[in-house]
């Protein structure tokens, strides 16, 4: 079969563009380390995150200090709340890397810290594991983006990243 | 209700309320009067989107009264149960949560009690005394959307008020009725009324097929059938255009042109809308 010689190179150009996309891929995940969230953060049961017995953090969800510039925070949603984040923001210092675990004691949530790519599917019966690193102090909102109910537009809360001096452990909730 | 005054005063939102009563437009109108008369206060819409607001629950001579926080309303367990009460100046209300619907707090409209963070434990309780007259509107701050609201009446305000209210607000709501059902009732005649109408217009009319009608079934009568068209003669082209030589460079400018595009569009969107913005998941 002929092939044109034109045809040749513009057949190798959508080529190199599939290898392109799939090395910034390759890139990301290597180079500044986005990853995926899988199951590791496990199962749970649902009624026992509402009833506050499930003997994980999820009983008194909040943050707590798990290592030098570590932090672990359990966030509990539920129609139509983040808890912490909504009553009271969720306060993380700058500079730490932050473990969040999320889960839902009633219908399926998201958890999405605005603006990011911090997001994720919030199902109840299953913990969503996110490690995240906050290196300058700002502030975020927290959007549930799946539809959770009639209130579900309402759904929502804060993160404060505040810098290193200022933060006070025992106010992070 | 403050359209008492007359049909100026019917909002949209009662017209609405009142036309979504099915077919009885009239009836559901004066429902709705009957209610708003018998309780005698004006919420302002407050309760306009609470399933469980059923009148206000006289609870009056008592020292203390309890509201439970998480009763069956609204889709699911997200409502004060009684939404409205009436109590007397003085008195203590405690709400009382059922520890069901999720979390749910008591949050003062514009009297500036809260009982704080939303909580669900089954039995936590939450007290305010109540000394002036008035109303006082509540709600629970997470299900505030789906209509988690009640209210406290303090006092005898609009109480005593019923029966007389209740006749001339009657007669009143009843004239808006009228209005509502004279035009349900008209648009169900205007069928009617427009088939009346072209009757009439056509009764000075001849009859039957036009003119026209008449001569093509008079000509296919004498078998000499419907007129045929003739059909244009075929010309020769005046000019004909040749297929252009195959330009690759064309194309290949194209190719070149939407691959810039895809490339650009690739960096912003991974470089710098992705990885760009702010903290990333890392594990």
């Amino acid at each position: 079969m002929d092939i044109h010689r034109f045809e040749k190179l513009w057949i190798a150009i959508a080529l190199l563009l599939i290898i392109g996309f799939i090395s910034t891929v390759a890139y990301g995940s290597l180079g500044p380390g986005v990853k995926m969230i899988d199951n590791s953060g496990g199962t749970i049961d649902a009624e026992e995150v509402q009833s506050g017995s499930s003997g994980t953090g999820f009983d008194d969800p909040g943050v707590t200090k798990t290592g030098p510039n570590e932090y672990e925070v359990y966030v509990k949603a539920q129609q139509f709340q983040f808890i912490p984040g909504t009553s009271q923001p969720i306060e993380v210092p700058a500079g730490s890397t932050v473990t969040f675990y999320v889960t839902a004691s009633d219908v399926t949530h998201g958890f999405n810290i605005a603006g990011t790519n911090v997001n994720t599917m919030v199902i109840p019966g299953q913990v969503a594991e996110l490690t995240v690193n906050f290196e300058e102090p700002g502030s975020y909102g927290i959007v549930c983006n799946e539809y959770c109910g009639g209130g579900h537009h309402t759904m929502e809360g804060r993160l404060e990243v505040v810098p290193q001096s200022e933060y006070n452990s025992t106010e992070g909730v | 209700m403050s359209g008492r005054s007359g049909i100026d005063g019917l909002t949209r939102r009662e017209l609405l309320r009142g036309g979504a009563a099915a077919g009885t437009a009239a009836a559901g109108l004066a429902a709705t009067g009957t209610a708003t008369a018998q309780s005698g206060v004006d919420f302002d819409g407050w309760f306009s989107d609470v399933s469980n607001y059923d009148g206000i629950v006289d609870r009056r001579g008592q020292d203390e009264v309890t509201v439970e926080v998480g009763v069956q309303a609204n889709g699911s367990d997200w409502g004060f149960g009684p939404a409205a009460v009436r109590v007397d100046p003085g008195t203590t209300v405690v709400w009382e949560w059922t520890g069901r619907g999720g979390a749910h707090n008591v949050v003062a409209e514009n009297d500036g009690y809260s009982s704080g963070t939303a909580v669900n434990e089954a039995g936590e309780t939450f007290e305010q005394t109540f000394e002036e007259t008035g109303i006082s509107k509540y709600f629970c701050d997470p299900h505030l959307a789906v209509g988690m609201k009640g209210a406290i009446v303090i006092g005898d305000m609009g109480a005593g008020a019923g029966g007389e209210d209740g006749g001339g607000g009657s007669f009143q709501l009843s004239q808006e009725g009228w209005l509502l059902a004279g035009s349900f009732g008209l648009a169900v005649a205007s069928p009617l009324i427009f088939a009346a109408f072209l009757r009439f217009r056509g009764r000075d009319r001849a009859v039957g097929p036009s003119d026209e009608t008449r001569n093509q079934l008079k000509r296919v009568e004498e078998r000499e059938g419907p007129p045929v068209a003739e059909e244009a003669p075929v010309e020769a082209p005046a000019q004909e255009i040749e297929h252009d030589e195959y330009d690759p460079w064309g194309t290949l400018s194209l190719v070149i042109g939407y691959l810039l595009l895809v490339v650009t569009l690739w960096v912003f969107m991974y470089f710098v809308e992705f990885l760009g913005r702010g903290p990333t998941v890392i594990g």
